[in-house]
């Protein structure tokens, strides 16, 4: 498999196989009627290489935020496989758990929920420190100081609480949290979604940094193709609850393969009137169906404008095609 | 081209117990008949203080200082609150960035469009459910009959900014306002709701005010841009110039600050340092120096006056590098031959 710029092509995060469902409260008392259930990511597999930047975009519910929750063991699979860094995660006791739990971090869309707003900002980026035992007194302060600074922060923050900061700063506390733990893979879970697009910018850039010095390895989720383009070595597209096209960010754009790539491209605005005076655009009719039912065969196949009668019948798989390029398609 | 909408040295402000936020500090505009205009812009610019205020929906403790607000030849900010109310609905409506706040989730979807139409228009019960068919039509509502029986929650995102579309069409206004109608919703649901704008647009010939900080969906559908920052409009001018050359430092960072999809390789995002001020207590001078790279001594002292860039005046900016004593800045082209 071609791995992008980032990577040295050794495998950190292997997904086999995953599934997340989720059960849905039966309506009524009708203990008779089947269990249903939100097949939320169903049968994904990917792999990400050592120091690699894999993005992960599709629309709202198509099951990224599971795949991130369950990746991390935030979340128990219903089916399925990760290898992190050689170890089988699932099949770990807890003792072993706890220490890759360390080695793995995430961190959220809303960096205010996420930092508890009693505590003071040291204290927040100290708590990994502490639960993990890492270093105490003057080593732990100093470690806390240091986290803030290399997420663009001071030590005069440290006594701060979490409401006295913008958004922008309040990710970066989130950062320097996660970092705190010395992680090797960051699943980032849509995290400039809530920021204006300057303060976007600082953010992507910073992760680019700690990246390039740290070594670290990302699983970068957002719905925003052009940054994850921007940010990643490659791409997966997912569709309700499965991957539909996996490939390098510029070749994704250059040759979408998978119709849903292709309309999800031509859907993303270009700041540029001259582009978009002469671009022809895709409009995906109707709305995502629910995963609790899924269409058969290919899920995408009610808004797709190439489906075939097997498309229906038949679910297509995830096929190489070729430099890194890998399609879940029948026709295309 | 006929202006619809003239607006002059707008101001509005917040009096907060800290303080007077200036929320919206003197802003002059125009919306000419079948155009659309972006507001653009990071939040707490004022982009919806400014929209707000144009319909006199300002809550306490805010209030509209001074200005005029033309519509019509009208002022709208001397009209009595009866006569405004006719103009809010009849002339001027508004689509809302989530339409989950504006309709009632206890009503259906059908009750909450009649309503609309009767308030506005005297029309028999039977007509105004043909209307709220017909206008549900318009916004592209598969099997619309079915529609009007059912709860706004049983909807999706989409299909709710298009009931709220169809809410605010259903009289016919000569001005639609849109504050970031798109703004939760995925790519493929802006699409179309974007392409739907343009097209009733095109039918109806209504003019938009579209608010978003999002410079892509502006390049698809606005004719002129508005940029604005820390409560003033910093630039403004036909959308290709700006896009094309932007003279703002604040306009240059918020495209360079954002990848482009067509990038045909990769190249660092360029970020706009620190962040918006407080409206509290702005910065003296330019109300952007603090985080601009080309800040002079002038910069931070004086304000800088709004200048045309050619010789049609229909692009203007406030900086002060448009001085002819000011440096020349690397990259910088200024103005074009009208
Ligand atoms: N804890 C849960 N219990 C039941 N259903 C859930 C749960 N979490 C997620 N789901 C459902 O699983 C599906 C996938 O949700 P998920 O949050 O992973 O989507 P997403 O791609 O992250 O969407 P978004 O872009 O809106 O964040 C959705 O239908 C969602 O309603
Ligand atoms: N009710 C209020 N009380 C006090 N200040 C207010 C109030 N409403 C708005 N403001 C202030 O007015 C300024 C402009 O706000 P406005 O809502 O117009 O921003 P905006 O450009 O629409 O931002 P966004 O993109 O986040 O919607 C902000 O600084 C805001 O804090
Ligand atoms: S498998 Fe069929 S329905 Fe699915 S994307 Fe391909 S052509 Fe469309
Ligand atoms: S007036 Fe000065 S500080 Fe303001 S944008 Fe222009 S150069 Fe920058
Ligand atoms: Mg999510
Ligand atoms: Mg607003």
């Amino acid at each position: 498999m071609s791995v992008g710029g980032g990577g040295n092509g050794e495998i950190l995060v292997r997904v086999e196989n995953l599934k997340k469902w989720f059960p849905v409260a039966a309506a009524g008392l009708s203990f008779a009627a089947k269990r249903e259930w939100v097949q939320a990511v169903d049968d994904v597999s990917f792999e990400i290489a050592k120091g690699e930047t894999l993005g992960l975009v599709g629309e709202s519910g198509c099951g990224k935020t599971t795949v991130g929750r369950t990746v991390a063991r935030l979340y128990e699979p219903t089916a399925g496989k990760v290898v992190f860094d050689g170890q089988s995660i699932y099949e770990l006791p807890a003792e072993e758990m706890r220490q890759v739990r360390r080695k793995i971090q995430m961190i959220f869309q809303d960096p205010y929920a996420s930092l508890n707003p009693r505590m003071t900002v040291g204290d927040i980026v100290g708590e990994p420190i502490d639960i993990n035992r890492l270093a105490t007194g003057e080593a732990r302060k100093n470690r806390i100081f240091e986290l803030l600074e290399t997420v663009g922060l001071n030590r005069e923050h440290a006594s701060r609480f979490p409401h006295e900061f913008s958004g922008g700063q309040r990710q970066r506390i989130g950062l320097a949290r996660s970092l705190a733990a010395d992680p090797s893979f960051i699943i980032c879970d849509e995290p400039i979604s809530a920021l204006d697009v300057s303060i976007q910018a600082q953010v992507v850039n910073m992760l680019q940094d700690l990246q390039e010095k740290m070594g670290l390895t990302y699983l970068f989720i957002a719905h925003d193709l052009a940054m994850v383009k921007h940010i990643s070595n490659r791409v997966a597209v997912m569709y309700l609850g499965k991957i539909v096209e996996v490939a390098d960010g510029y070749e994704l754009y250059a040759h979408p393969v998978h119709p849903y790539t292709t309309a999800l491209l031509s859907a993303i605005p270009i700041p540029d009137p001259g582009v978009e005076e002469e671009r022809r655009r895709i409009i995906l009719e109707g709305d995502v169906p629910s995963p609790i039912n899924p269409p058969s065969g290919c899920h995408f196949r009610t808004r797709c404008r190439l489906a075939q009668p097997v498309c229906s019948e038949k679910e297509p798989e995830l096929v190489d095609r070729g430099a890194g390029q890998k399609v879940a398609c029948w026709v295309t | 081209m006929e202006n619809l909408l003239r607006v002059r040295d707008l101001k509005t402000s917040f009096f907060t117990y800290a303080g007077e936020v200036r929320a919206v500090d003197g802003v002059s505009f125009e919306v000419a008949v079948g155009e659309a205009v972006a507001i653009v812009g990071e939040s707490g610019c004022g982009k919806s203080v400014t929209a707000m205020s144009l319909l006199r929906l300002i809550p306490e403790p805010g209030k509209v200082l001074a200005g005029s607000v033309e519509l019509g030849g009208r002022d709208l900010l001397r009209l009595k609150e009866r006569e405004m109310r006719h103009v809010r609905g009849n002339d001027i409506s508004m689509v809302f960035q989530d339409p989950m706040t504006s309709l009632n989730p206890v009503l259906t979807i059908g009750t909450q469009l009649a309503e609309a139409i009767r308030q506005h228009q005297k029309v028999e019960k039977d007509k105004a459910r043909a209307r709220a068919i017909e206008t549900l039509e318009m916004v592209k509502i598969p099997s619309p009959d079915k529609r009007l029986a059912q709860y706004p929650h049983q909807l999706s995102g989409g299909m709710r900014q298009r009931v709220m579309m169809a809410m605010a069409l259903s009289c016919h206004p000569r001005l639609v306002i849109a504050d970031e109608p798109t703004t939760s919703l995925d790519v493929t649901i802006q699409a179309q709701i974007i392409e739907l704008l343009k097209e009733i647009k095109k039918a109806t010939g209504m003019s938009i005010i579209l608010i978003t900080h999002n410079l892509g969906v502006v390049a698809g559908l606005a004719t002129r841009v508005i940029v604005m920052y820390a409560g003033k409009i910093v630039e403004y001018g036909p959308v290709k110039e700006i896009y094309q050359i932007p003279q703002h430092p604040y306009t240059w960072g918020l495209l360079k600050s954002v990848p482009r999809l067509d990038a045909a390789e990769k190249r660092r995002l360029v970020p706009i340092y620190g962040q918006p001020p407080d409206l509290l207590k702005p910065p003296a001078g330019c109300r952007f120096h603090p985080r601009c790279d080309h800040a002079m001594k002038v910069c931070r002292e004086k304000e800088a006056p709004f200048v045309p860039v050619n010789g049609n005046g229909e692009h203007r900016v406030a900086c002060w590098l448009q001085h002819p004593a000011a440096p020349a800045v690397a990259g910088f082209k200024k103005g074009v031959p009208a």
